[in-house]
C-alpha cells in the first residue's frame, strides 16, 4: 500500500484552516497521591460521582469516592504515569465504550479499545457504561429458549432468552468449555456473543479466542478481556462494559448473549479497590455494596416487551468456588440473583462425566418456558429419573440385591448418564439432542452394552443425517408442536422408533 | 514559585480539617477586634517573608521534639515585639496545643473564609509575560465585572503558555493559552483526519 502525502497533507491543512477556536474552560484538582490504581485528588469542588474525570496522558479515571475535601478516583489505565501535583479535569461525562456492528469479531480492552492489533474500530456509537436495568413495564417473561447445544443442560436446566443462568463449581472442573460451547452454538441464530473475561491468564484467553475462531464462531462474538495483569479498576469496569455492549443490540430488538468470566475475580477486583479507598470492609472483607454490584449488573439481561421490539440479553455469570463451598459470600449472592444454576462437580468430572453437571443441585427457574415443546415431552421427567437412579445406585453398591423393576431402572440411569456426556467443542442441534434423548428414555439403549453407547450415538446420528433425513426434518419441522413426541402413535415418534429399529440392526450386525 | 506550588499540591486532609477549625477561631475573635485584615495580612508577611529566611525558625517552632515552653520563650524572644497582640496570642495558643505545623494550612484557609464572609473570590491570572501594573489594574477590573464579584488577584508568570492568559477561579480553569489551543488544534485535526483517511482510504492511498 502506497500512501498520497499531499492528499493527507491538504486534508490535516484543511481541518487547520476551519478551526475554531474556543475558550477551553474546565473544572479541575491535582492529584494529592496516587497508587495502586486509585488516586486521591484535591478540588474538583463539583464532581459527580462516577464522573469520567482525564489525567494528563489521557489517562481515564472515575470519581468513586467524594469525601470532605478530597475525590477519590480509580484509574482506567496505567496509573504510573500519573504524579503528584499533576491536574485532573472533570469532563462533566460518564465513562462509556464503542457499540454496534463494528466490535463483532474483536478482542477488546476494558474500555472498548482493540487489543488484537485489527486497527481501530470503525463506529461512532457509544453507550454509558453504567445503566440502569430496565423497569418492570419494560420487560416480559423470558418465553423463547436459548440452545447451549449440551443435552444435560437443554434437557434438564433449559436457559431462556433473556435468563441469568450461573454456572458455578471449583475450578478445573469444566465452567468455561459450558460456556464457550454455548457460544459455538449459537452459529446461524442471529444471537451476538460476548465473553466478558476478568482476571483470567492472558494465554488462556488466547487460548479461548483461538477456539472460537477455529469453529467460526468469532464473526459473532466479542471478547472483552481484562487480564490478571491489569489494573483492579479495569477488571471491575469489564463486566459493565461488555453488558453495554451486548444491551446495545437487546434494544436494538436483537438477541445478545454474554459471559462473565468470572464473576469471583471481578468482586475480588471490587474489593480491592474498596479497601485502598478506605470503605469499610465487610464479611470476607468485601465492601458493603458488592451484592448491589453484581445485582445491577445481573438485573440488566432481560427479556425486552413487544412493543420495545422483544430483544434479549441473556447472561451466563460464572463462579469459582474453594473446595465446592457455595455457602461462600458471593456464591450465595450470585446464585440468589440468578435465575438457576449449573453445579459442577470435581468427583463427577474426574468420573469421566462431562459436563460434569450435579443434576441434583442444578436447576432453572424458568424452567419449561425455556424448551421447545417436544424437548419438554422427551426429557420433562429425566431429573426426577436421575435422581431415582443416584439413590438407587448408591442402594446397589451396597451390594443389595435389587428387584426386577429397580435393575430396569437401574440399567435405564447407567445409559443415560452415559448418553448425556459430551465431548468439548462439540454441541450438538436441539434436534439431534432430541432423537438421542427420546432414544434413550424410551428404552432403545437399555439392551445395549454401556461401553456402547458413546459408539451407538454418534453412528446413529450420521445414520440420521445420512440416510434418514425426512426423519429428522419431520422432528424439527415438529419440534415446538405440542403433541411431539407425547405419545407413541405421535407421527415424529412412530417415524423415529422406525428408524431406531432399522439402525440398531445394522449395528448389532456391525 | 517553585516552592509555593509544591506546598500548594501537599495538602494534608487531616491537616486541612484542623486548619478550618484553627482559622474560624482566629476570624472569630479578629472580627470582633475589627482587625482580621491586618492580623491575616501579618500573618501571610510571617510565613512568606520571615520563615522563608529562617527555615530553621519554622523547624524548630514546629518540631515535636522541642517543648512547650521553650516554643512560646522562643516566639516571644524572636518576634513578640514586632507583632500584633492578637497574633502572638493566637501562635501561642498554637504552641501551647502542638498545632503550629498546621500555620500554613490555617493561613490558607483563613483568607479562604475571609473571602468567603467578604463575598470575595480568590483569582489566579497565569500569563506567559510579567504584567505590568496598568495592565494588572485593568485586568482585574474587567474579571471584577465579568464575574460580578469582588476579586482576590494573584498573578503568576509561566513561559510554557507562549501567549494568552489562563484564568483559575476556584476549581474553574477559563483557559485561552496559546499552548492550549495549538494542543486542541492538534487533536481535532488529528482525529477528523484520521477519521477521513478511514472513511475514504482510496484517495488517500493506492495499493500496489
Amino acid at each position: 500500500m502506497k500512501f498520497n502525502a499531499d492528499e493527507i497533507a491538504s486534508v490535516i491543512q484543511q481541518e487547520i484552516e476551519q478551526y475554531d477556536s474556543q475558550l477551553d474552560v474546565r473544572e479541575v484538582g491535582t492529584v494529592l497521591e496516587v497508587g495502586d490504581g486509585i488516586a486521591r485528588v484535591y478540588g474538583l469542588s463539583n464532581v459527580m460521582a462516577t464522573e469520567m474525570v482525564e489525567f494528563p496522558n489521557g489517562i481515564i479515571g472515575l470519581a468513586f469516592n467524594l469525601e470532605e475535601n478530597s475525590v477519590g478516583i480509580i484509574i482506567l489505565g496505567d496509573y504510573l504515569q500519573i504524579n503528584e501535583g499533576d491536574e485532573v479535569r472533570a469532563t462533566g461525562k460518564l465513562l462509556s465504550v464503542p457499540v454496534g456492528d463494528a466490535v463483532m469479531g474483536r478482542v477488546l480492552d476494558a474500555l472498548g479499545n482493540p487489543i488484537d492489533g485489527k486497527g481501530p474500530l470503525d463506529t461512532n456509537e457509544t453507550r454509558p457504561v453504567e445503566v440502569l436495568a430496565p423497569g418492570v413495564a419494560e420487560r416480559q417473561p423470558v418465553c423463547e429458549p436459548l440452545q447451549t447445544g449440551i443435552k444435560a443442560i437443554d434437557s434438564m436446566t433449559p436457559v431462556g432468552r433473556g435468563q441469568r443462568e450461573l454456572i458455578i463449581g471449583d475450578r478445573k472442573t469444566g465452567k468455561t468449555p459450558v460456556a464457550i460451547d454455548t457460544i459455538l452454538n449459537q452459529k446461524d441464530t442471529g444471537v451476538k456473543c460476548f465473553y466478558v473475561t476478568v482476571g483470567q491468564k492472558d494465554s488462556s484467553v488466547a487460548g479461548t479466542v483461538q477456539v472460537l475462531e477455529e469453529n467460526g464462531a468469532m464473526e459473532y462474538t466479542t471478547v472483552i478481556s481484562a487480564g490478571a495483569s491489569t489494573p483492579a479498576p479495569l477488571q471491575y469496569v469489564a463486566a459493565y462494559a461488555g453488558t453495554s455492549m451486548a444491551e446495545h443490540f437487546m434494544w436494538k430488538g436483537e438477541h445478545a448473549l454474554i459471559v462473565y468470566d468470572d464473576l469471583s475475580k471481578q468482586a475480588n477486583a471490587y474489593r480491592e479497590l474498596s479497601l485502598l479507598m478506605r470503605r469499610p470492609p465487610g464479611r470476607e472483607a468485601y465492601p458493603g455494596d458488592v451484592f448491589y454490584c453484581h445485582s445491577r449488573l445481573l438485573e440488566r439481561s432481560s427479556k425486552l416487551s413487544a412493543e420495545l421490539g422483544g430483544g434479549s440479553l441473556t447472561s451466563l455469570p460464572i463462579i469459582e468456588t474453594l473446595e465446592g463451598e457455595v455457602s461462600a459470600y458471593i456464591p450465595t449472592n450470585v446464585i440468589s440473583i440468578t435465575d438457576g444454576q449449573i453445579y459442577l462437580q470435581p468427583d463427577l468430572f474426574f468420573a469421566g462425566i462431562r459436563p460434569a453437571m450435579n443434576v441434583g443441585i442444578s436447576v432453572s427457574r424458568v424452567g419449561g418456558a425455556a424448551q421447545v415443546k417436544a424437548m419438554k415431552n422427551v426429557a420433562g421427567g429425566l431429573r426426577l429419573d436421575l435422581a431415582n437412579f443416584r439413590d438407587l445406585e448408591a442402594f446397589a453398591q451396597m451390594g443389595t440385591d435389587v428387584d426386577a423393576s429397580a435393575q430396569l431402572q437401574l440399567d435405564r440411569g447407567y445409559r443415560m448418564v452415559e448418553l448425556l456426556k459430551q465431548p468439548q467443542y462439540n454441541p450438538l442441534n436441539v434436534v439431534d439432542q432430541l432423537i438421542m434423548l427420546f432414544a434413550g428414555t424410551q428404552g432403545h439403549l437399555d439392551s445395549l452394552p454401556v461401553d456402547q453407547v458413546a459408539r451407538w450415538e454418534s453412528e446413529f446420528l450420521e445414520f440420521i443425517h445420512n440416510q434418514k433425513s425426512d426423519v429428522w426434518n419431520l422432528i424439527r419441522d415438529n419440534a415446538d408442536q405440542g403433541s411431539t413426541f407425547k405419545s407413541d402413535d405421535d407421527q415424529c415418534s412412530q417415524a423415529l422408533v422406525a428408524a431406531i429399529e432399522e439402525f440398531t440392526k445394522q449395528f448389532n450386525a456391525s | 514559585m517553585a516552592e509555593t506550588q509544591a506546598s500548594k499540591t501537599s495538602v494534608d486532609t487531616g491537616q486541612q480539617y484542623l486548619a478550618a477549625v484553627y482559622a474560624k477561631a482566629l476570624l472569630g475573635a479578629t472580627e470582633r477586634a475589627g482587625n482580621t485584615e491586618a492580623v491575616l495580612e501579618e500573618l501571610e508577611a510571617l510565613l512568606s517573608e520571615v520563615f522563608q529566611q529562617l527555615p530553621k525558625l519554622e523547624s524548630t517552632l514546629t518540631s515535636p521534639r522541642v517543648g512547650q515552653a521553650e516554643k512560646l520563650r522562643l516566639l516571644e524572644l524572636a518576634i513578640g515585639s514586632r507583632v500584633s497582640r492578637a497574633l502572638l496570642d493566637f501562635l501561642k495558643v498554637l504552641a501551647r496545643r502542638g498545632r503550629l505545623d498546621c500555620l500554613r494550612a490555617i493561613s490558607r484557609a483563613a483568607r479562604q473564609q475571609l473571602n468567603e464572609i467578604r463575598g470575595r473570590v480568590e483569582v489566579t491570572l497565569v500569563t506567559a509575560e510579567p504584567l505590568g501594573e496598568d495592565s494588572k489594574r485593568q485586568a482585574a477590573e474587567r474579571l471584577q465585572t465579568a464575574l460580578g464579584q469582588q476579586i482576590d488577584l494573584s498573578t503568576s508568570v509561566d513561559p510554557d503558555l507562549i501567549g494568552g492568559a489562563i484564568v483559575r477561579v476556584g476549581d474553574t480553569i477559563f483557559d485561552g493559552s496559546v499552548i492550549n489551543r495549538l494542543e486542541q488544534m492538534r487533536r481535532t485535526a488529528h482525529s477528523k483526519s484520521a477519521q477521513k483517511i478511514r472513511d475514504e482510504l482510496d484517495r488517500f492511498a493506492t495499493s500496489n
